[in-house]
This record gives C-alpha cells, sequence and structure tokens, in this order.
C-alpha cells in the first residue's frame, strides 16, 4: 500500500496546482489504474474527498512562537498514548477493593510488559498535564482566545480540568495508601463547598467514606464516563480548530505588516511532519521515564491505618495541597479550608471567563498581573510543598 | 382555544401536548437515572461498643516505633492513646481538616495528622494546623487490660 501511495506522490506533484486526483498522469500503468480506481471509489462511498480538501486547504502560519503550535499536536498525541495504554491496562486490572492491589501488583511483575504499559500510562498522565499547562499558557501569551476563538478556549479549559479529574480518579484505582488518602482529602474538599458540598461528597464517595464502593464509581468515571465526554469536547475542540483557522499573534502580525502576510506553510505535510519529530520525542521520554523509573505501588490501603508520614499528591495538585496545610483552620469566623477551595473555585472561573473579560487595554492589564502573581503562587507552593 | 384561526391553535396545542409527553418521558428516564446514582443505604458495621483488639498493656510502640494502628469501630477508624499516668483515650481518627488518618505521636505527647500537619493534644483539642474542630472522643471502659470503647 505504503508503495502505491508513494507512487501516487511522486506522479501527482507536477500536477498540483490544476487540482489533485482527478487528472491522470501520464504514465497509465496498471499500479496507478489500480490506486486510482481505489481511490475514486473511497472518495465516493466514505466522502474521502472531505479530508483531502480539509488537508490541502489548512494552513500554519510562521513566525517567532509557531513552537507554541506544536503543544496542542503534542497533547493529543499523548491523549491517544493515554487511550491505548488504558485500554491495555484494563484487560488486566480487577477493580474490587479486595483485588485491586493485587491486579496491579501482578500487572507490575506477571504480567510481560506490564510494568512498561503501566508507567508509560502514569508518566504519560504526568506529562499531558504539564503539556495542556504550557498550552494553556502560551495560549494566553499569544491571546488566541480572542474572538472568534472563544469557544475553543472554553473547551480547551474544561479538557483541562476534566484531564485534571481522569488523573485523580485514575490514582485510586491501584488502590494503595496514597491513593485512598489522596482521594479521602480531594473528596473532603468537595465536601467543603457551600450548601451542596456535602450531597456532592456523598456522590462523589458513592456513601460516606472511601470504600470498595468509591473504587466502583471511580473506576466507571476513569474508564467509560470520562472518555466518553473526553471524545466529545475534543471533537469540539478540534472541530473549533478547524473551523477557525490558527490564530496569528498580533505581534507576528504587525511584523510582517498585516494578518495575510504571515508566511505559512500547509498543515499537510510540512507542519504534521514537523508535529511527528515532537512525538517521537515523547515516545523517547515516556520509554526512558519508564525504564529508569516505573512507576511505583506502594503499599495496600489500609482504611483504618493512619496516613502514611511524608503523604504528598501528584505535582499537579501540590500548590493546592500546599496552600491548605497554610491557611489556618479559621479566617474572618470562616473556616479556612472552605476559603481556600472558594478562592481555587474562583480561580478556576476566572481562567474559563479569560475571552470574555478580556476587552480592552485596561482589563488585559489587570489579567496579566492575576496571571503573574497565580503563576508565581502555584510555582512557589509547589515547591515548597516538597521541600516541606 | 375556539379562536377565529382554529387549526393554528390546534397546532399549538399540539406541539405544547407534545413537549409535554417528551418532558414528562425525560424525567421518567432521568429520575430513576439520578436516584441510581446515589449511594445504596450503608449498614453501619459493628454497634455502638466495641472491644479494642488491643489490651491495656500492648498500648505501646513496636521494634519498629510504631503505635499501634486504628482499629475499626463502626465503620470509622478508632485511634487509642495511652497517657504517661497510665489514662487510656479512644478517638475517633478522622481528622476534622480533611478526613485524613490521625496517629499518636508518644514521645511528643499529641496526635498528629501526616497530611496537612494537623496537631492535637491528648485530649483531642486542636493545638495547631488547619484543623477547625477538636476530634471526637469516644468513652473508654477499662475491665482488667480489656479496653471497651463506646460512643452515646
Amino acid at each position: 500500500m505504503s508503495h502505491e501511495v508513494d507512487e501516487y506522490n511522486s506522479k501527482d506533484e507536477p500536477k498540483e496546482t490544476s487540482g489533485g486526483m482527478d487528472h491522470s498522469p501520464s504514465d497509465d500503468s496498471s499500479d496507478w489504474r489500480r490506486t486510482k480506481r481505489v481511490y475514486a471509489y473511497c472518495a465516493d462511498r466514505l466522502g474521502l474527498d472531505l479530508l483531502v480538501d480539509l488537508g490541502q486547504k489548512k494552513l500554519v502560519p510562521i513566525h517567532r512562537t509557531t513552537p507554541f503550535y506544536y503543544l496542542g499536536g503534542m497533547a493529543l498525541f499523548l491523549v491517544i498514548v493515554m487511550f491505548g495504554t488504558g485500554v491495555l491496562l484494563a484487560l488486566h486490572y480487577k477493580p474490587s477493593a479486595d483485588r485491586a492491589f493485587d491486579s496491579v501488583q501482578s500487572i507490575m511483575t506477571d504480567v510481560q510488559f506490564g510494568w512498561l504499559i503501566r508507567s508509560v500510562h502514569a508518566w504519560g498522565a504526568a506529562l499531558l498535564i504539564a503539556v495542556l499547562i504550557l498550552h494553556l499558557l502560551t495560549t494566553y501569551m499569544m491571546r488566541a482566545y480572542r474572538r472568534p476563538r472563544e469557544y475553543t478556549w472554553v473547551t480547551g479549559c474544561f479538557l483541562l480540568g476534566l484531564f485534571m479529574a481522569f488523573g485523580f480518579s485514575g490514582y485510586l484505582l491501584p488502590w494503595n495508601q496514597l491513593a485512598f488518602f489522596a482521594t479521602r482529602v480531594g473528596t473532603a474538599i468537595v465536601g467543603v463547598v457551600p450548601v451542596v458540598g456535602e450531597e456532592l461528597l456523598i456522590w462523589a464517595r458513592n456513601g460516606e467514606d472511601v470504600t470498595g464502593d468509591t473504587l466502583a464509581r471511580f473506576h466507571s468515571l476513569h474508564v467509560s464516563i470520562f472518555p466518553l465526554i473526553a471524545l466529545v469536547l475534543l471533537g469540539a475542540h478540534l472541530f473549533l480548530v478547524q473551523k477557525h483557522g490558527m490564530s496569528v499573534p498580533d505581534a507576528a502580525a504587525k511584523a510582517a505588516g498585516g494578518k495575510n502576510r504571515v508566511p505559512s506553510i500547509p498543515f499537510v505535510p510540512d507542519f504534521l511532519l514537523r508535529d511527528a519529530v515532537g512525538w517521537y520525542l515523547a515516545i523517547a521520554l515516556l520509554a526512558l521515564l519508564s525504564a529508569i523509573f516505573p512507576w511505583e505501588l506502594g503499599e495496600q490501603a489500609d482504611p483504618f491505618g493512619s496516613a502514611p508520614e511524608g503523604i504528598k499528591p501528584e505535582w499537579y495538585f501540590m500548590f493546592m495541597f500546599q496552600a491548605l496545610k497554610l491557611i489556618p483552620a479559621h479566617v474572618f469566623g470562616l473556616e479556612g479550608e472552605m476559603l481556600g477551595v472558594m478562592f481555587f473555585g474562583f480561580c478556576g472561573l476566572i481562567v474559563l471567563l479569560v475571552p470574555f473579560l478580556d476587552w480592552g487595554q485596561r482589563s488585559r492589564q489587570v489579567l496579566n498581573g492575576l496571571a503573574i502573581i497565580s503563576l508565581i503562587f502555584a510555582i512557589v507552593m509547589t515547591i515548597w510543598g516538597y521541600l516541606a | 382555544m375556539a379562536t377565529r384561526n382554529g387549526s393554528s391553535s390546534r397546532r399549538k396545542w399540539l406541539l405544547q401536548a407534545l413537549i409535554g409527553v417528551v418532558s414528562a418521558t425525560a424525567a421518567g428516564i432521568a429520575f430513576p437515572v439520578l436516584a441510581f446514582l446515589r449511594p445504596r443505604r450503608q449498614l453501619v458495621a459493628g454497634g455502638l461498643e466495641v472491644v479494642a483488639p488491643y489490651k491495656v498493656n500492648q498500648l505501646e510502640r513496636d521494634a519498629n516505633g510504631e503505635w499501634p494502628a486504628p482499629f475499626d469501630f463502626g465503620g470509622k477508624p478508632c485511634l487509642l492513646i495511652k497517657k504517661p499516668d497510665g489514662t487510656v483515650k479512644a478517638f475517633n481518627a478522622v481528622c476534622t481538616h480533611l478526613e485524613c488518618t490521625v496517629t499518636y505521636r508518644s514521645d511528643q505527647q499529641d496526635i498528629f495528622c501526616n497530611c496537612h500537619n494537623g496537631v492535637f493534644n491528648t485530649d483531642g483539642q486542636t493545638v495547631s494546623g488547619p484543623p477547625p474542630k477538636p476530634l471526637e472522643e469516644y468513652d473508654v471502659t477499662l475491665r482488667g487490660e480489656q479496653i471497651i470503647v463506646s460512643r452515646s
């Protein structure tokens, strides 16, 4: 097949301007005629021409910050890795409080390459969150969320939230000590929300305490409900990216003397091939991390044992964890933890609404100030959390 | 309903009836689904009283320096401590901050939460850190070396 495709490409190249597939090349070899027939069949029955059109039309502007565009493709690639490894893990995992830990242990020790698949899944999650955060920050810096791309931003924020929820729910599945207490604390944080908190907590835990019932619920969220939501949101996000095309930063447009004068390259194959280099690097990094630092399993959860010393959450929850440690029990007569949780919720809401809050020079300065303060806050809290 | 334009009002009525029926169907599906999502009723394991798995003379640190771990009392972890004067106390070991399980530090004479550094004294009162409330204390009755924990 690849041979035929190559042949088609090389034959078609000189005729690209006159519009691709419909024109037969001068050399009517039987191979070529067969390829053409297969293509015509697929184009007619499967609507392939729509995709080909899309691939031929999509352009990527080239400027100083073009590398930031790779982050979205990188995130998409990692999501595919997560789906693939996740599906594999599900073939050996047993979701019950009695058997979950043992089944993960056997994935790590007995199942061939089980350690690799699980480690790639766990490291991939960390890497995905990191890439998503960078994707969000660079999109913010390029101000690519402006009209008409408000909802590309909004769906992106929901995707970040969803993947953090993926991380949180997946963390419990091995049913080890860290997972157990992380889930107790994480769901207790939900319980602090005024009015609806207690009800939410009971729904999240599937009961008052974290038990095997919680594991069943988290498992079904992690492997069926969240993936479905992810597909819908991802579909919407990618559709909007295609619909509106790539955003060009103001500086790049100014440097080139107008938005339409910024040079660009075709998405297929030029940009895609560059993307692929990044994906290769990601594969290499995941393999390296998994081989050198296979993901730990720890000790089986003991629902009545004390929390182990030096307990810590995943790095992307560390800033929240550290902040909750520092907030005093009572602030202005309100419970400190409630204030903290409300504060983080409010910050999340502001991030979500960025496209609608950026309406002029002044509001942009306020947003930038807040962004810098929260970034410094998150970094300081994270480092503090690891040093403490 | 009897307006001049009979057919248009009939259409309107039919549309409203349709919307009504579809909404009722949606509600009829949503209700059992939402009710299904609620956790099942949980049986409270154990009663109001339990004989602790440790005797008074077992309340000391083991070779690894570990204090006897909390045990299941009615679905909650119950922590036993022994003060230097020999008094035995029992607490609900669930931290009042964010529900980690606390641990007894006999050398420092306090109860500590490893998650967010909450410190309670041996009466369960908050000393420092984020916990907003004291620990829930259970009643302890000694029958010889046996420890009976109960709650009202």
